[in-house]
């Protein structure tokens, strides 16, 4: 296969992009979760009238969340310095991964 | 409004539309570790996976309230179990789908980078063990809804 260019010297908005990218996918996970948890402390239907509800709780989770994924990706994305944004790119990874880890440990614990 | 065998075939496409991409997103994952460069396969599995994953996600999405007014209460009395692990693979599958869209956006934006390129391995790894801990749940209540319901 053909490897593409090397970094070029646009690498400092290349790196604000995709720390927006990271936030974006930490943001929506935590979000869900956190919305998730407080529907369930609040306390749910019943089994038998589970169709009596009037709304889903999935839909507006996933719609909510993706909103706040996406004002935060916006914000990290354009107020992050470029040469900021390269250095938290780094670490920026495994610390997404282990917010993902606790919210999907929290979805398991409560379904 | 849809019948039980038209529901039953879009539930089997649905789960075998995201199986498919997600072995398709193993190769990116696998190839990020390797190379020192951003491959152009890399990129094009990374893209063509997610590509796979919305219909997927999507045809789910669309499916929900047939699964919600037809199985869900009668599973919820039925089989607890499967009624629990329905709702933990639902909200994995969406972590899952939001991490792709942003390891692939990571990797577009900035897979010249290395950090880059690490960046977007931890968040395959990541959708990775979100979609197939999802993939596996829904084989389990698959396997205890059938049939979705009586036919009439």
């Amino acid at each position: 296969m053909r490897p593409l260019a090397g970094p070029t010297d646009r690498a400092g908005s290349r790196a604000r992009l995709a720390l927006g990218f990271a936030v974006f996918a930490a943001v929506v996970c935590a979000s869900y979760a956190v919305q998730r948890l407080v529907s369930w402390a609040a306390g749910e239907a019943a089994p038998g009238e589970v169709l009596a509800t009037r709304d889903v709780g999935f839909y507006w989770r996933v719609g909510l969340s993706t909103l706040h994924g996406l004002v935060a990706g916006l914000v990290v994305g354009l107020a992050v310095g470029e040469e900021r944004a390269r250095t938290w790119l780094g670490p920026t990874g495994w610390v997404v991964a282990a917010v993902v880890v606790a919210c999907a440990v929290a979805m398991v614990l409560v379904p | 409004m849809i019948d039980a065998s038209t529901f039953a075939l879009l539930e089997r496409i649905h789960g075998h539309l995201a199986v498919l991409a997600l072995v398709v997103l193993v190769h990116p994952l696998l190839s990020l570790g390797r190379g020192k460069v951003l491959r152009r396969g890399t990129l094009v599995a990374a893209v063509a996976g997610l590509a796979l994953l919305l219909p997927a996600f999507a045809l789910g999405w669309t499916l929900y309230p047939e699964w919600r007014t037809h199985v869900k209460a009668r599973l919820l009395i039925e089989s607890p179990g499967a009624a629990q692990a329905f709702e933990v693979k639902e909200h994995l599958a969406w972590f899952a789908l939001a991490l792709a869209v942003a390891a692939t956006g990571a990797l577009i934006a900035s897979g010249r980078l290395p950090e880059g390129r690490r960046l977007a391995r931890w968040l395959l790894g990541a959708c990775l063990a979100c979609g197939l801990t999802s993939a596996v749940l829904g084989l389990f209540v698959g396997g205890a809804t059938w049939p979705a319901w009586p036919a009439p």
